[in-house]
């Protein structure tokens, strides 16, 4: 069953490399084609270093200290997960944009402009940033707050100051939970598709588009691809590793939160100042340009309304369908432990390159059941495949450790007292993980609402959601109408991303 | 390692720590002087011991190491200035750093060169130097509870904490560490506080002892004082089993269902005598009891008798080496005059 | 749990549960026509568009009224679309394909995924120049590629040919969007037709060196970044220019009395012209109702209202042109098939990369 499931992640990749392996050309030059890898690579680093760096000062700061907002910024924090990262870039691009009325101001009026565009590979990598952070941000608190105060008071007990037993202890036991966040910020930048494309920075993915969209060869995109699969490979084993070597100093001996230091006036109001920064860069600042410029636009409410329904409809049901299959995967990752990392390897993948895998199941799909192509119901089950192929890990990681916290004996007394290993399954080990279950569900609510590449490609007749008429708009070059569908979508997705990071802040060592 | 200063606490108090407060109290730690402070979970023993540590700052009261204040009213200088050494009950080993590494960590200030020399002294000591490269997850119990000593002990602090230290160990284990561990404490010449639930620990390892029950001392002292002169019921408690009888004024003595002892000094509402199991002796005269269970333990059988007083029955169990009657017969009871504790009830 | 039945249960289960959605979902397309009183349910039409103007919708809504053909949509990126009914094969249920580039058009027709129409209606209403000769596409609606300059640093005589963009009278001057747009794919693939490799190599040179900065933004934030001064010139489609100086922003409004709309020759024979024009899908289950599509866009008052709606020219010179667009209508038009685009668009893309034209 495990490896059911996990076959339906993995064969959309299965799909890529089979496409990789077949004829066509695309008049790519090499030069180009190495200045895209360049590229991408320039920008997943700014990504990890500007991540980490954002994300650990913001973890060290809510967990450790203590001044003024703390306890509700530790959760406002994560609220950037709500907005999609081309929500960021529009605000960004058009706030920034040379020819916009800020810039035209400043350059009239303060005699300077500003040093670097929003619309180049800087701009691209702060924006990024500022949507990914919150993943290493998470990471981050989650370990330090498992983290016994022990470690650091032992450091201070050794002569160590405050900065060094941060650096030298408590920041190398959290790298595992560091990396982990890094890779995850990573992987989403790679997947990223909507903000890179309307920043016009030529990633691997540009190359991956041109193509498939200029040269018209399938295959050649997903020769280019291959080289993002291993990437995103890599990264999904670095953020195992992490995974795996956290486990070993967590939740042993007596647990004691960290004391959170006291911070003088001015300190304490720099450390608010900086959370709130975050927050307002990260969502309030570009959702708040957009809602002033969309103010003057009457929507479509119609339309609007087809596509939030749509949204949230196809989120609830992708939710559902990835999480019992992310469940059999994790009921069955203990037998198969393969399985379960190869199935993982789908939520790094870039969406273009999802895109091209998925046709495969797809066509098989369109000729083995004849009229199903325009069959309305197929067309929603293959996109909620899809959705479930690319967010299978992302539901994986929550339902296995919410499993691995029931006991072996209890699974065990079940057995002995005479219920099947499916029955066990049902009785004991999924009721005990509901939390999980629960969390990996919003989780994936979450991704879905902020779907672009998939959806554009698999939808079936009549069906935008908002995150394509966004995309729609910006694409005819109207921002102010775009606004509508993100702040809702953004809107939309904010009560769940609440739920979820508000449970993470409350939660502790050893509960479930 | 000779004028190492003495840590003296006075009046200090914490009442709303994380763990149970502390209410007034003084405390005297001698430089070479193994303290043990003894009470159970909730007694607030850790929380004292973190005010020491500076870890956290008392309410009230004030905290010297010789002339110097460390802690008082609302601050404290900083752990990493007070020149004390804490060892944690679970160690508390760094696990990215390996062996070396964790006893080097507190010698930042020295010279690399040097830091590494007196570590790999301090492990030699500690019968360790062949683990120096080792990771601290491939340590057996023991074998980190040493590191964790050298650990604190390489900063040659002038006052040693150490919570809870063999509460890891099994049991089998843990005498055989505890008395290795005595020697080296003494040699290093700090003043030395261990924090313990465990009344045999305390007693075998402590040179002053002082019991802590709802952030309040009970008694202080040598062990042997506090062994056989407790001050109160609880205090005796700590130390061991222990059953009250009622004891009743009768001019200078009381009047117990054991016989008639010595009243103490001082005054008290009313009185009680303590009872250690292996004081009673069963004997062929004395305080006429009846067997109403016994229990076999070895070297001693647990006798449990009734005795019918004038003010009732009372039951009492009793350690006794030898043959012991039978259920539903009778035994006869004696205590030495020196061992019977009378103290106010 | 690893019995192979199990995952199968699993996905029928998701399956089951699209088919749920699809119980509920379905009706909303119903509804949107019912209140017109449309002729009897005469059946539908599946369309693939590339175009993505809100307007188009108000444009079917008035085919369903016209015909009580109900239209199917899925709006995506050409060669998305391309790739999809590629993979759907003969059980594709494409009746129709539209697009916003010639270049695209030639692309699903050379992938053998239209074919022919042949309606007498189509061929008269549509100039010869803007089909394709076997019919298997149409064009519907023209946009020209032109030059938006500001009006206070340039004379419109020097901008009245392309070469002028590529000389050295606007070096550091000129703004232009990625090598990745259609539109400047299209552009290019004309230039070669017209002049050939060499000249059209030594023109995208040119314009490389010309950039003001680094491509960046739609066509929109070329015309205004001339109004901010950043640069001179801007190479623009048509509507997009009429989009802001009739739009509801004043600032942009505003931007448009200083930046005026040029519209350069190529060889003297007029300026570049792009379409949107679509064809029959060559597994279309629904050929009747594809071409009743196609000829209402054909129509007069189709073409009007996209004129109207998105401010395109009509494809036919007989049809009126309404305002705003009318205040820019008239101009020459370069009389180039526009299926000779889209062969081209490769090497364009070559071409322009190798020019260092991101």
């Amino acid at each position: 069953m495990g490896l059911g499931a996990a076959l339906v992640a993995i064969l959309p990749l299965i799909g890529v490399v089979a496409t990789a392996l077949g004829d066509g050309q695309a008049d790519i030059a090499l030069s180009d084609l190495s200045r895209y890898a360049l590229t991408s690579v320039a920008l997943s680093a700014q990504v990890a270093v500007l991540t980490a760096v954002l994300g650990v000062t913001a973890a060290w700061l809510v967990v450790g200290h203590d001044f003024p907002g703390r306890r509700w910024l530790s959760w406002a924090l994560a609220l950037p997960l709500a907005a999609p990262a081309f929500a960021l870039a529009y605000g960004y691009a058009d706030l920034f944009d040379a020819a916009g009325d800020l810039r035209i101001w400043m350059r009239g009026t303060l005699g300077v402009d500003m040093p670097f565009e929003m619309r180049s590979l800087g701009g691209a990598g702060l924006i990024l940033s500022l949507a990914f952070y919150p993943y290493v941000y998470l990471a981050m608190r989650a370990a330090l707050l498992n983290q016994s105060s022990q470690a650091i008071e032992a450091a201070r007990m050794l002569g160590a100051s405050p900065a060094r037993a941060f650096f030298q202890v408590a920041l190398p036991m959290a790298r595992p939970a560091l990396a982990a966040g890094v890779a995850l910020a990573v992987m989403e930048t790679l997947a990223d598709y909507g903000a890179v494309q309307f920043l016009g920075v030529q990633t691997l993915t540009t190359g991956v588009v041109r193509a498939w969209f200029v040269f018209g060869s399938v295959e050649a995109a997903a020769r280019i691809a291959l080289p993002l699969l291993a990437f995103a490979a890599v990264l999904m084993w670095i953020e195992r590793m992490g995974r795996s070597g956290a486990d070993h100093d967590s939740g042993r001996g007596r647990w004691r939160p960290l004391t959170l230091q006291p911070l003088p006036p001015v300190k304490a109001a720099l450390a608010t100042g900086f959370c709130l920064m975050l927050v307002g860069l990260g969502l309030v600042l570009p959702l708040g340009w957009m809602a002033h410029t969309m103010i003057d636009i009457t929507p479509e409410w119609p339309r609007l309304i087809a596509a939030a329904r749509h949204s949230v409809g196809l989120a609830v049901i992708a939710a559902l369908v990835t999480v019992a299959l992310a469940a059999l995967l994790a009921l069955g990752s203990t037998r198969h432990p393969l399985a379960a990392r190869i199935a993982s390897l789908g939520y790094a993948t870039p969406g273009a390159v999802m895109a091209i895998g998925l046709l495969i199941p797809a066509a098989v799909l369109w000729r083995l059941v004849p009229g199903s192509v325009g069959g309305f119901g197929m067309g929603i089950a293959l996109l909620i495949y899809a959705y479930a192929a690319r967010l299978m890990a992302a539901a994986f990681e929550p339902i296995e450790a919410g499993l691995t916290r029931v006991t072996p004996s209890v699974v065990q007394a079940s057995r002995m007292l005479g219920r099947s290993e499916t029955g066990t399954a049902w009785a004991i080990q999924l009721p005990l993980a509901r939390g999980a279950l629960f969390t990996a569900a919003l989780v994936v609510f979450v991704d879905v609402m902020k779907e672009l590449p998939a959806t554009l490609m698999l939808r079936p007749f009549n069906v935008d959601t908002l995150a394509v008429m966004a995309d729609n708009y910006a694409r005819d070059e109207r921002l102010a109408n775009a606004g509508w569908p993100t702040l809702l979508l953004v809107l939309l997705a904010l009560p769940a991303v609440l739920w979820l990071t508000r449970k993470i802040s409350t939660s502790r060592p050893g509960e479930p | 390692m000779t004028d190492r200063p003495t840590l003296t606490a006075t009046g200090l108090a914490r009442r709303y720590g994380r763990d149970a407060g502390v209410h007034v109290v003084d405390l005297t730690l001698v430089p070479g002087q193994v303290t043990a402070l003894l009470g159970p979970s909730g007694s607030g023993k850790s929380t004292l011991l973190r005010l020491i540590a500076g870890l956290e700052a008392p309410d009230a009261g004030e905290i010297r190491l010789g002339e110097t204040v460390l802690s008082w009213p609302g601050q404290t200088v900083p752990p990493e200035h007070r020149g004390i050494g804490l060892m944690f009950q679970e160690h508390a080993l760094f696990p990215h750093k390996t062996v070396l590494g964790n006893v080097t960590f507190g010698l930042s200030h020295l010279p690399r060169a040097e830091a590494r020399d007196r570590a790999l002294d301090l492990l030699r000591s500690l019968r360790l130097e062949d683990r120096a490269k080792a990771w601290p997850s491939t340590l057996s119990g023991g074998e980190q509870q040493r590191v964790a000593l050298a650990r604190a002990l390489a900063r040659e602090p002038a006052v040693l904490l150490m919570d809870e230290p063999f509460s890891g160990l099994d049991a089998s284990l843990r005498a055989e560490v505890r008395d290795a561990l005595t020697p080296a404490l003494r040699a290093a010449g700090a003043a030395v506080l261990i924090v313990t639930h465990d009344a045999e620990d305390a007693l075998a390892m402590a040179d002053h002892l002082v019991l802590l029950d709802q952030g309040e001392v009970l008694q202080a002292g040598t062990p042997e004082a506090c062994y056989l002169r407790p001050v109160s019921l609880a205090a005796a408690r700590m130390l061991g089993p222990v059953e009250a009888l009622p004891a009743r004024v009768d001019g200078d003595a009381v009047a117990t269902p054991l016989g008639r002892f010595a009243k103490p000094e001082g005054e008290a509402t009313g009185w009680q005598l303590l009872v250690r199991p292996g004081d009673v002796r069963l004997a062929d005269q004395g305080v006429a009891a009846t067997v109403v269970a016994r229990r076999f333990a070895g070297n001693v059988t647990d006798v449990t008798v009734v005795m019918i007083g004038p003010d009732g029955e009372h039951r009492l169990t009793v350690s006794h080496a030898g043959p012991v009657p039978a259920i539903g017969q009778p035994a006869f009871l004696a205590l030495a005059p020196d061992r019977a504790l009378v103290v106010p009830a | 749990m690893t019995k192979p039945f199990a995952s199968v249960r699993a996905l029928a289960g998701a399956f089951a549960l699209g088919l749920l959605v699809a119980a509920c979902g379905q009706p909303e397309s119903e509804t949107k026509t019912a209140d017109t009183a449309p002729p009897a349910d005469a059946g539908v039409v599946n369309l693939y568009t590339a175009r993505h103007y809100d307007s188009d919708l108000r444009l079917y809504e008035r085919f369903t009224e016209l015909t009580g053909i109900r239209v199917n949509r899925i709006e995506g990126n050409p060669d998305t679309l391309i790739a999809r009914m590629q993979s759907e094969g003969e059980a594709s249920p494409a009746d129709v394909f539209v697009a916003a580039d010639a270049g695209a058009l030639w692309r699903v027709q050379d992938a053998g995924l239209f074919q022919p129409a042949n309606s007498t209606m189509l061929q008269e209403a549509i100039p010869a120049n803007l089909r394709e000769p076997g019919g298997h596409w149409y064009g519907f609606s023209r946009r020209a590629r032109i030059v938006a300059y500001d009006a206070a640093k340039v004379r419109p005589e020097e901008v009245d040919t392309y070469e002028e963009l590529a000389s050295p009278r606007f070096r550091g001057k000129l703004c232009v969007r990625s090598s990745d747009s259609v539109y400047n794919l299209s552009l290019v693939g004309a230039l070669i037709e017209v002049w050939g490799e060499a000249k059209t190599r030594a023109w995208v040179e040119g314009i490389v060196a010309n950039m003001a900065r680094q491509p960046e933004g739609g066509d929109r934030d070329q015309i205004r970044a001339v109004g901010a001064g950043i640069c001179e010139v801007a190479i623009t489609n048509s509507y997009y220019y009429i989009r802001l100086a009739s739009g509801e922003d004043a600032g942009d409004r505003e931007i448009t009395e200083r930046v005026k709309l040029a519209f350069p020759s190529l060889d003297g024979r007029g300026a570049h012209v792009n379409i949107s024009g679509g064809g029959v899908a060559a597994n279309a289950p629904n050929f009747d109702n594809a071409v009743k599509l196609l000829e209402f866009l054909a129509s007069p008052e189709a073409q009007s209202l996209v004129a109207e709606y998105n401010n395109e020219y009509p494809a036919s010179p007989s049809v009126t042109v309404p305002a705003p667009v009318s205040a820019y209508a008239p101009f020459e038009a370069h009389p180039m098939s526009v299926a000779r685009y889209g062969p081209r668009q490769a090497a364009a893309q070559a071409m322009m990369s190798q020019a260092g034209w991101r």
